[in-house]
């Protein structure tokens, strides 16, 4: 009696949740979270794209576009962010294809700390490498030009005030991405499929060009093209290597639109279209790239793969790899450290120049860092759970559900990864200046540009999850009387967990950094830790800047270490 | 159906001993971590100010009138066409933080007193300044200071260094000179513009073919020099200069004799202030004597205030009355000020 | 270089190590031109090494090998030629079919990389192979498009396209259905039957290793424990290891109670006084282990009449088809056998059965206690 009872009680519930009607809450909260995101998202688009087309008198016009593309400045920046995009992708291409054989394919030593490496860009952001780069290359000043200088030669070195330092230094921040897909790509294929083209009679270099880097050519491609999005998005780097260098690039003519005054609003949303097309289109090669030829290459015996001997080549190898750590790590990071500590920033070094004054100033006597933590930390912290917390809802909603729209609740959460931050910003600063709800001059601007920039991660952590989790799990909760909401909240959540931590670390560490958006959207109050390096740059503060990076490196490097530990904490059950 | 709605709300209680324990744990978490909430996110009890001066006069300022009123003080510092598009942003969301406006445009803070931007006030102490600089009922100088020429004198002899204006176009300054952005700092704007009028466009267009480094700030540009990445610097303000030499830095100052372009800095209280009385007592408070006296001695911001004697160095900076001013009349000022778009737009392409 | 008996594929105490762990130890065979052996043995017994030594892929600690009179591998010397001048054709397990080339440049990949063949000649040779392995017309598709059958001719067509002097087999059929698995048994076993050249196959499948071998290698813990013909390894396993991988045994305790001729002794066994075979210096008196085939027991409700018969209580029967599966107890002992014979036993019934001599193998590693069944 009573099992047949359950049973019932199971039957119905679980239609509940496969079918759907308009008395289902999940129903209307499914409608909820679309609105919601069409509103984050789509409508700033609208807004944005409106924008573009109507000239100063409300007129729809071509105007903005006209002078977008035909006056030189403006030309110029379209011209350099393709060029910087596609010079980053291409050398973070071959630079992390390079590091990601010698780590997982060769008999290199000393892999494991060139795989160690690839936790830079979590450490450092590029835009600190650029700070850091400026104090190593400025032609006169750097210190790697005072050095050539000083071994007898006239001119300087290099020039970091370029388009080459601008897309080098993007490389060597971005390169990671490469290293990071190509290196699973050489790891999880077959070694079989090498072994046979040996068999076959041809040598290593034949196996490696006609073999190897044919199977892992789509996450060379696929991982460039992500580094090449991710360069035009760019804001910090070219804002402070090309500017000097009047190098224009479209996400600081954009923000340079903003902060004339008078603002010129439309071209700037020419501008931002612009930006947003050459990112969509790298992102649909990208996927079209993935779709079109992912080769499952997984061996079948889960063998590690041959590495290969290199012989003497091998320290040629390592040399590369510590050049790459020296000037992404090693070089920079102590660059900043020593500017931190020091009163004037020459070559010559005397004692009396050492001084804590920086960190002191920075912490406690500049009022504008101590109000920047504030917001960062509140930031990272309440965005980082709201917004996971609603990642893991959605994922939930599109991946276990029947109810309609749950394709369009997906789609639209990847959404923001097409957009620029700087485009975002552009369009949610048009949306929230106005009312009925004027956001704009609180720190909740930044929080709705955070969330929906950043939202695709924490969808991707909490769905990935989410997927290993088998729906049997829910369905005997539902089966045994519970409803959906006990199901997510007592079930499905806790579940759930890894992934909903892994993904908070992520965005955290993303939150308490971000600056394309912020640079558009903060106002007097609300600044963050990224604005105030910045603002701090453009006041020439180099010390400071110096001191207050080295706390955000500090801090990072901290935040890290507890990720990993907390990880590990959560595997021991397992394993 | 209605069944399953029912068994749905039904599902959200009875509450547990667990469910209010962890309840009032989390309540008691936020309200530790509200107590740290970002200003804005809570009610204003702070006086806000923006200020274009530089960082350390406006924190030794912010500091000093805490100290004196007891009313806690913050500063916004930027750029001030960075700081009026931020202001203006915030006029348009009626989310104006401010409750006084330091600005280097006074063309328009003489707009806005006419438009309705700013508060009423006539502070006593307008009285003690000359009545051409103060904009009645709203506004007065805080300090009035040329846009000059300045270089780093380990590098450049004196002899050698330019003089004038036209000197710097001398072939031999061909990838070292240096210039503040004239895009985010209005000061740098007046520079060009008066400039331009003075010498014509040629003079712009042969400068820029000088391979000149724009710097943001002229604390950008001082430390440019200070650090001998360009010798010379075509415009800086000269309280920026003179502060680096303040630091230590190797730098002298040049005002030409035919003749600089002149920046003030006024002060106002914007209409839509969330605290406009503090704001005036503010206003008291930076006009002050002993305020004054600390700009210009402390941070070489030379005062306008009537009966405080010039600024006296041996760094090549003048006081304000051996500088003939160039092209900064109150009608040159408007023309600028009406053609701000154009200029900047001539400043950009030539420069950036 | 084809000197008398220097033919085909020869491997000389070969060892392999992998840090502490010896994988390979002191493996030595030979395989003629047009033999085909397998190597068959549990996972981790050495098997795969050693074909990965014969191809190159690991190189040997110690050892020698040469293939047609000429040493690919020397231990001693330090000769190792790399995989790629071995001239071998090899099939892996997972096909190792590479998925950004179409079939014809996957099988034609061997003769492209040579570089001395003009484009037309290897399409020639490819459709030729292709034609030898059943998949005409298939040269334009990609691997993705086919089977996984098809895979696995493509990857056989690949290695047979440059002639090489060895073939090697890497497990090729597991990753196949049942069906497809035992047609393409017979099929691998003609293609090299025509080539005329050494075959070595690895397998852990003991029918596959007979159905298709000339020779059968069984390998234990890095070593060969036996070698021969498959019906003679099958008939007379030397070690328990063997007849228990080789099919199914019974292994039943007994002690050596007298020498007979040929080969036979009289032993005293849980199934009573009676007579079995075995090699090897044994002496009377010894406690042995013996192995019996259960299609060997003959069954019958009534006692034998000729030879030694045992009486067993019938403890369940299974009907499989062409012969039905019985359990029988014989005191603590329980026996598996299997029988066509129509049989009207009930369960917990008794039933008689007999062993002839040469079904009752005595094995090595009788010190170890028997289990109820194979």
């Amino acid at each position: 009696m009573a099992q047949a009872r359950i049973a019932a009680a199971a039957g119905t519930q679980r239609q509940r949740v496969r079918h759907w009607s308009l008395g289902d809450p999940l129903l209307w909260l499914q409608i909820a979270v679309v609105l919601l995101l069409c509103v984050l998202i789509v409508y700033p688009a609208a807004i944005l794209l409106k924008r573009s087309f109507v000239a100063d008198d409300g007129t729809f016009s071509w105007v903005w576009y006209l002078q977008a593309y035909t006056n030189e400045r403006n030309l110029w920046a379209i011209i350099n962010t393709v060029i910087v995009a596609t010079g980053a992708a291409a050398l973070a291409a071959v630079s992390g294809t390079l590091l990601a054989w010698a780590v997982v394919r060769t008999d290199m030593p000393g892999r494991r700390l060139v795989e160690m490496a690839s936790i830079v860009p979590f450490i450092s952001t590029s835009f600190i490498g650029a700070l850091a780069w400026i104090l190593l290359g400025s032609p006169e000043t750097g210190l790697i030009n005072q050095l050539w200088r000083f071994l007898g030669n006239e001119d300087a070195l290099i020039n970091i005030f370029s388009l080459e330092g601008i897309i080098f230094v993007i490389a060597l921040y971005e390169m990671p991405f490469v290293f990071l897909l190509v290196g699973g790509a050489l790891r999880s294929m077959d070694p079989a499929l090498e072994e046979a083209s040996l068999a076959s009679g041809a040598g290593l270099w034949r196996t490696t060009t006609r073999v190897t880097l044919p199977l892992v050519l789509p996450a060379i491609l696929a991982s460039s093209l992500l580094v090449f999005v991710l360069a035009a998005e760019q804001f910090g780097v070219p804002a402070v290597l090309g500017t000097p260098a009047r190098i224009r690039v479209l996400t600081t003519s954009i923000v340079a639109t903003n902060t004339f005054y008078p603002p010129q609003r439309g071209l700037g949303a020419a501008l931002c279209v612009t930006l947003l097309v050459i990112a969509l289109v790298g992102l649909w090669l990208q996927r079209r790239m993935l779709a079109g030829r992912s080769f499952t290459t997984v061996g079948g015996k889960g063998s590690q793969p041959r590495r290969v001997a290199l012989g003497p080549f091998r320290w040629v190898m390592l040399g590369i790899c510590c050049l790459y750590l020296l000037l992404a790590v090693v070089l920079p990071f102590s660059t900043i450290f020593l500017s931190s500590i020091r009163t004037l920033w020459t070559a010559d070094f005397r004692w009396e120049q050492f001084t804590l004054a920086n960190y002191h100033w920075i912490l406690f006597e500049y009022p504008t860092t101590v109000r920047a933590i504030r917001n960062s930390l509140f930031l990272a912290v309440v965005g980082a759970t709201v917004t996971i917390l609603l990642c893991a809802l959605i994922s939930f909603l599109s991946l276990r559900t029947r109810l309609p729209g749950r394709n369009a609740l997906d789609y639209l959460s990847m959404l923001p990864l097409g957009f620029p931050g700087v485009v975002l910003a552009y369009g949610l600063l048009q949306v929230w200046i106005n009312p009925p709800l004027v956001l704009y001059g609180t720190v909740w601007i930044l929080f709705i540009a955070y969330l929906t920039r950043y939202l695709p991660i924490g969808v991707r952590a909490t769905s990935a999850t989410l997927v290993q989790i088998h729906q049997e799990l829910e369905e005997s909760s539902l089966s045994c009387g519970a409803n959906w909401f006990q199901t997510f909240r007592r079930v499905t959540l806790p579940l759930l967990k890894p992934g909903v931590i892994a993904g908070w670390i992520l965005l955290f560490i993303a939150f308490s950094r971000e600056l394309s958006a912020s640079i558009l959207l903060y106002s007097p109050g609300n600044e963050v830790l990224s604005v105030v390096l910045y603002d701090l740059q453009q006041n020439g503060q180099f010390r400071e800047i110096s001191a207050l990076a080295f706390i955000q490196i500090a801090a990072s490097i901290v935040l890290v270490l507890v990720a990993k530990w907390i990880s590990r904490l959560d595997r021991t059950p397992e394993g | 159906m209605s069944g399953n709605v029912g068994r749905s709300i039904g599902a959200f209680g009875p509450l547990g001993r667990r469910d209010v324990l962890r309840g009032a744990g989390l309540a008691a978490g936020a309200a530790a971590f509200g107590s740290w909430l970002p200003r804005s996110a809570r009610a204003q009890e702070t006086f806000v100010w923006y200020t274009g001066l530089a960082t350390e006069a406006s924190d030794a300022v912010s500091k000093q009138f805490t100290e004196k009123t007891g009313i806690p003080a913050e500063y916004f510092r930027a750029g001030s066409n960075n700081l009026v598009q931020k202001f203006d942003q915030e006029r348009q969301a009626d989310q104006v933080r401010c409750s006084a406006l330091l600005l280097t445009i006074p063309v328009l803070v003489a707009q806005w007193a006419k438009e309705g931007v700013l508060t009423q006030y006539d502070s006593p102490e307008f009285a003690n300044y000359p009545e051409e600089f103060v904009i009645a009922s709203y506004s007065a100088p805080t300090s009035a200071e040329p846009m000059a020429i300045a270089y780093n004198k380990e590098m450049v002899s004196a002899e050698e260094a330019p003089k004038t204006w036209e000197d710097l176009l001398d072939p031999k300054w061909k990838g070292k000179l240096a210039l503040t952005d004239a895009a985010s700092a209005s000061s740098a704007l007046h520079w060009f513009a008066a400039l331009q009028s003075v010498y014509g466009k040629e003079f712009m267009e042969k400068l820029s073919q000088q391979d000149v480094l724009v710097r943001t700030g002229g604390a950008d540009v001082a430390n440019t020099l200070v650090s001998g990445e360009r010798p010379v610097a075509a415009a800086i303000t000269q309280s920026h200069a003179s502060r680096a030499i303040g630091k230590g830095g190797a730098l002298r100052i040049v005002v030409p004799e035919a003749g600089a372009p002149m920046i003030a800095t006024m002060i106002c209280i914007p209409a839509q202030a969330p605290d406009p009385e503090t704001g005036k007592k503010f206003v008291d408070f930076v006009l002050s004597e002993d305020v004054q006296v600390m700009l210009q001695d402390d941070y070489f911001s030379p005062s306008l205030r009537k009966g405080i004697p010039p600024i006296k160095l041996d760094t090549g900076a003048r006081p304000l009355s051996e500088i003939k001013p160039m092209a900064s009349s109150p009608a040159d000022l408007e023309r600028f000020q009406n053609e701000r778009a154009e200029l900047t737009q001539e400043y950009m392409d030539l420069f950036k | 270089m084809t000197e008398g008996g220097s033919e085909g594929l020869v491997v000389q105490r070969l060892v392999k190590r992998f840090g502490a762990v010896t994988a390979v130890d002191d493996v030595s065979f030979r395989v003629a031109s047009g033999e085909f052996i397998s190597l068959l043995g549990p996972s981790g017994c050495g098997k795969t090494t050693t074909l990965r030594c014969i191809a190159g892929f690991e190189r040997a600690d110690g050892g020698r090998i040469s293939i047609d009179g000429a040493a690919v591998t020397d231990a001693a010397t330090g000769l190792f030629v790399p995989p790629n001048k071995r001239n071998f054709g090899m099939v892996f397990q997972s096909y190792a079919i590479w998925p950004h080339m179409t079939v014809l440049d996957n099988v034609g990949y061997p003769l492209q990389v040579q570089g001395k063949y003009p484009r037309r000649a290897i399409r020639e040779q490819v459709l030729e192979k292709l034609a030898t392995v059943g998949l005409t017309g298939l040269e334009q598709r990609y691997p993705t498009q086919l089977s996984g059958g098809q895979q696995q001719r493509v990857a056989v067509a690949r290695a047979l396209i440059m002639e090489p002097k060895v073939l090697l087999f890497d497990e090729p059929l597991s990753n196949l259905d049942a069906k497809l698995r035992e047609r393409m048994r017979f099929e691998l076993v003609e293609i090299q039957g025509k080539l005329g050249i050494p075959a070595v196959y690895v397998t852990h499948d003991q029918a596959e290793a007979m159905v298709m071998s000339s020779r059968v290698i069984v390998m234990e813990g890095g070593r060969i424990a036996q070698e021969g013909v498959p019906e003679h390894i099958y008939a007379h396993p030397k070690s328990r290891f063997v007849a228990d991988f080789i099919g199914l045994s019974n292994f039943v305790r007994a002690e050596l109670c007298d020498r007979g001729a040929n080969g036979t002794w009289l032993v005293q066994s849980p199934l009573g006084r009676h007579w079995c075979s075995g090699e090897g210096a044994h002496r009377p008196g010894e406690a042995v282990l013996l192995a019996i085939r259960p299609e060997r027991i003959s069954l019958a409700s009534e006692p034998f009449v000729e030879g030694a018969s045992f009486a067993a209580e019938l403890q369940s029967r299974y009907f499989l088809g062409p012969y039905s599966e019985y359990f029988l107890r014989v005191g603590e002992q329980v026996l598996r056998a299997q029988s066509n014979a129509p049989l009207s036993v009930a369960i917990g019934e008794r039933l008689y059965g007999r062993i002839r001599p040469e079904h009752c193998q005595i094995v090595a590693g009788g010190a170890e206690a028997a289990e109820p069944d194979g």
